[in-house]
């Protein structure tokens, strides 16, 4: 299995004396689902950050597909992992569900084709999401903002998918649906990083655990 | 200096901006400049809100340097120092550009000390002024909801570089557009939010009673008059010799 990212003697802290990673050995493979868990504050928020290149400025090897990660631009992060933030508000741009996907297949350079239409409808309707396409967002709840940023998942298939919390507000029948999700991705080589502080979800899907404890990291 | 009380910074802040404006003197500008850096070093003990504001203060560079480039070409007047084709460069422009850049970096230093300092001190220091507190909680709210609206701000850009949307690589007619997206729904989404909040004072009993009562106090110190005092008879003294050369 080839990993997607690679940690060795990394550390990083927001304060040079504070260090929240100190000395981290970590592999995460690219075609499995890797759960990473800990308490409040101990970093998993800020690890799916590094990972998707929101923060920076760490020590150490720190590896995307065996490119050092400081060496990559912000677009070429991009293209390979995609992060589901766990401020459910912060990973939409747009005023409506239609209009925040739209951004994310036309990125301001291109127009939809119909093609992506088809697939932008189809993520809505594995969510239900049909009948809140253009209510403004502010408008909705956190459960059905939580469904168009799962939707918009699925319109980044063939990346690898960093989910921070991705099942805090969702019912059963919504976790189930993510769940058989990120089963069908596993089916398909495609891998998933969840990082969360409960595993009231099933786990049964899931080939490594992780812990957070003590600025490093632990199989489980 | 981190224990100067909130009505004795609002009172220099108050006059070093006063006195920007009033003084077209570079002189001035530079001392007023110098003068609210140490405000702001003094106060901002923690490291790291001194690396914040070098950072805040890297990324309006440009803004700055601008004011001074536009300032600098648009004065025409006074002696030339330079000039290539239609571009000139004057002492007046010089100057002019100096003192306008020197004044947006003042307002942008004070805003960035006022945004740091928590809403219930404001409330406080309000309070000891004798506003009514309608008033005051307005004015604390608003200072209060900037730097929201930056983090909210913030947050949205890195939802676009999530995106692949890198704001530098974009053609500078679409740069307006993406941010005109951005900062619709964030603008809605506060302004929605006011309506939680509406209900949320309602709930609390907001102005149900005259007399509104405060867990803290505070209460000014022997420097902090001594500051008041010297620093409101300098600028009546600054003023006084401004009048006089009139």
């Amino acid at each position: 299995m080839d990993p997607i990212f690679t940690f060795s003697d990394f550390s990083f802290g927001y304060l040079k004396h504070e260090l929240l990673f100190h000395d981290l050995e970590l592999k995460v493979n690219s075609n499995s689902v890797t759960l990473i868990q800990g308490d409040n504050g101990s970093g998993k928020t800020t690890l799916c950050n590094l990972m998707s290149g929101l923060l920076t400025r760490h020590k150490g090897q720190f590896l995307l597909e065996n490119h050092n990660m400081d060496k990559l631009s912000k677009k070429d992060i991009s293209e390979k992992v995609v992060l589901l933030k766990q401020n459910i508000l912060g990973n939409i741009v747009a005023a409506t569900p239609e209009e925040d996907l739209i951004i994310w297949q036309e990125k301001f350079r291109r127009k939809c084709s119909e093609d992506d239409n088809e697939k932008r409808m189809k993520a809505f309707q594995l969510y239900n999401m049909e009948e809140f396409l253009l209510k403004p967002v502010w408008e909705l709840s956190h459960g059905q903002i939580k469904r168009i940023t799962l939707a918009a998942l699925l319109l980044n298939s063939k990346k690898f998918w960093i989910l921070d919390e991705p099942f805090s507000g969702l019912d059963s029948k919504l976790i189930s649906i993510l769940e058989n999700t990120i089963k069908d991705r596993k089916n398909k080589n495609f891998g998933t990083l969840i990082v969360s502080h409960r595993s009231e979800f099933h786990t049964d899907f899931i080939d490594e655990i992780y812990r957070i404890e003590n600025q490093g990291i632990l199989k489980v | 200096m981190n224990r100067l009380n909130l009505r004795t910074i609002l009172i220099l802040v108050i006059l070093v901006t006063s006195l920007s404006v009033i003084y077209q003197n570079l002189r001035i500008q530079l001392i007023l400049t110098g003068f609210t850096l140490f405000l702001l070093f003094s106060f901002r003990i923690s490291k790291h809100k001194l690396h914040r504001l070098g950072h805040r203060l890297l990324s309006l560079f440009k803004l700055v340097l601008t004011i001074l480039i536009l300032q600098i070409l648009f004065r025409r007047s006074g002696e030339i120092i330079w000039e290539y084709s239609f571009l000139m460069v004057t002492t007046e422009g010089l100057n002019y550009g100096l003192i306008a850049s020197l004044r947006f970096l003042i307002i942008i230093l004070v805003a960035g000390l006022l945004f740091d300092i928590p809403y219930y001190d404001y409330l406080l220091a309000f309070r000891s002024w004798k506003f009514p507190f309608e008033i005051s909680f307005l004015v604390a709210t608003i200072i209060h909801f900037v730097p929201i609206f930056n983090t909210q701000f913030k947050s949205s850009m890195e939802a676009l570089q999530i995106r692949g949307i890198i704001m530098q690589n974009l053609p500078l007619l679409k740069r307006p557009v993406v941010y005109l997206n951005l900062l619709l729904p964030v603008l809605a989404r506060a302004i929605s939010e006011i309506k939680f909040r509406a209900i949320s004072l309602e709930l609390r009993g907001f102005r149900l009673y005259k007399d509104k009562t405060y867990l803290h106090e505070q209460k000014l110190s022997r420097l902090d008059l001594i500051i008041q005092f010297i620093a409101l008879i300098f600028f009546l003294l600054l003023n006084l010799i401004k009048i006089i050369q009139l």
